[in-house]
């Protein structure tokens, strides 16, 4: 079975493509993405399973993702990153539709865990 | 302190620390992947030798990152101190820089310092002209995206300073940017916390400037 395509979109290059390199390491196919309009373009050219967004970046910011994916691919599951110490964004996040948050530093164990959630179980 | 100075100091310890969030999760995943190279990894680890190579600059360089970051936060700190100090301009715009770098950033907007003599200074509440040039810098932030940096110079001008924050880069949409820019809410808490610096605000819609002036002593 083909191995679920997450698309991991976060503007600090070094976080992104360190965390899909775990995620890869744990059998996932991963995609990164640094801004929310790439992030917009790659879910058009190639629809993921699951998207993992950070919430502040500049320009279209992670909020503004997640509205424009919950108007076109309202099926399309999102769990947000957030570097703010309260779980403001990530309850306002929720309420707009995101399936879960987690704060920076993360852990990639949970992460993990709420991809397989998202998805509803094991691959 | 005012609840607008307070609100001040929040929002700037609020965008460092979320800052630093992003360096330590940097670090975290660097060393989780070293480590997971280490349990995970098949064959023998010295094949991942160039990898821990370039995590371990990774890491030295968010620790630098971090460094910077908690240095300028306990400058800001230091603020409050007094209400009354000599301000070395050219050290001033620095500080004021690094705080709202980011604010900037999420504009994409860039923030530039331009060459300030080593002898212009100004005495002056410390904290209060932090969020003089801070709101300035957030009021032309407000136009964005129609220009793409901010230049910030200061010099001094006789018993004056002043401290100009010119918008480069422009584009379309900035034709009438003084009216927006009075009818924001930001000008209101621009022109409070000029009052309580006693600076001068002009707009030069021609240039793309706020020019901010203070007397070379507040209470001179």
């Amino acid at each position: 079975m083909e191995p679920w395509k997450i698309l991991l979109v976060d503007d600090e290059a070094d976080f992104a493509v360190t965390l899909a390199e775990r995620l890869r390491l744990r059998g996932l196919t991963v995609e990164t993405a640094f801004d929310g309009e790439q992030a917009l373009e790659k879910i058009e050219q190639d629809l993921p399973r699951i998207v993992v967004l950070d919430v502040m970046m500049p320009g279209l910011g992670g909020m503004e993702v997640l509205q424009r994916v919950r108007e076109d691919h309202p099926d399309l599951p999102v769990i947000l990153l957030t570097g703010h110490g309260s779980t403001r964004d990530g309850i306002e996040g929720m309420r707009m539709g995101a399936f879960d948050y987690l704060m920076k530093p993360i852990k990639i164990e949970e992460l993990v865990k709420k991809i397989e959630e998202a998805l509803g179980g094991g691959q | 302190m005012n609840h607008r100075e307070t609100a001040f100091m929040g929002r700037i310890t609020a965008g460092m620390t979320h800052e630093l969030r992003n360096v330590l999760a940097i670090i975290k995943e660097s060393a989780g992947l070293m480590q997971d190279l280490m349990v995970l990894g098949k064959g023998d680890p010295a094949q991942y030798k160039e990898k821990f190579t370039r995590h371990i600059g990774k890491i030295l360089a968010q620790v630098d990152r971090g460094t910077l970051l908690t240095g300028g936060l306990n400058k800001f700190a230091h603020a409050p101190d007094s209400t009354r100090a000599e301000i070395n301009m050219g050290e001033f715009l620095e500080h004021v820089v690094a705080l709202s770098r980011r604010l900037a950033q999420m504009k994409l907007v860039s923030l530039e310092i331009q060459p300030v003599p080593p002898s212009t200074a100004v005495v002056n509440d410390p904290l209060a002209l932090h969020m003089t040039v801070f709101t300035a810098v957030d009021a032309l932030l407000q136009l964005a995206p129609a220009f793409k940096s901010i230049s910030l110079r200061a010099a001094q001008d006789g018993g004056r300073v002043h401290v100009d924050l010119t918008m480069e880069g422009a584009e379309e949409g900035l034709a009438g940017w003084p009216a927006r820019l009075k009818e924001s809410p930001v000008w209101g808490a621009l022109e409070e916390t000029a009052e309580r610096v006693r600076a001068d605000v002009e707009l030069d819609e021609g240039v793309g400037r706020v020019r901010l002036t203070l007397l070379r002593d507040m209470e001179g």
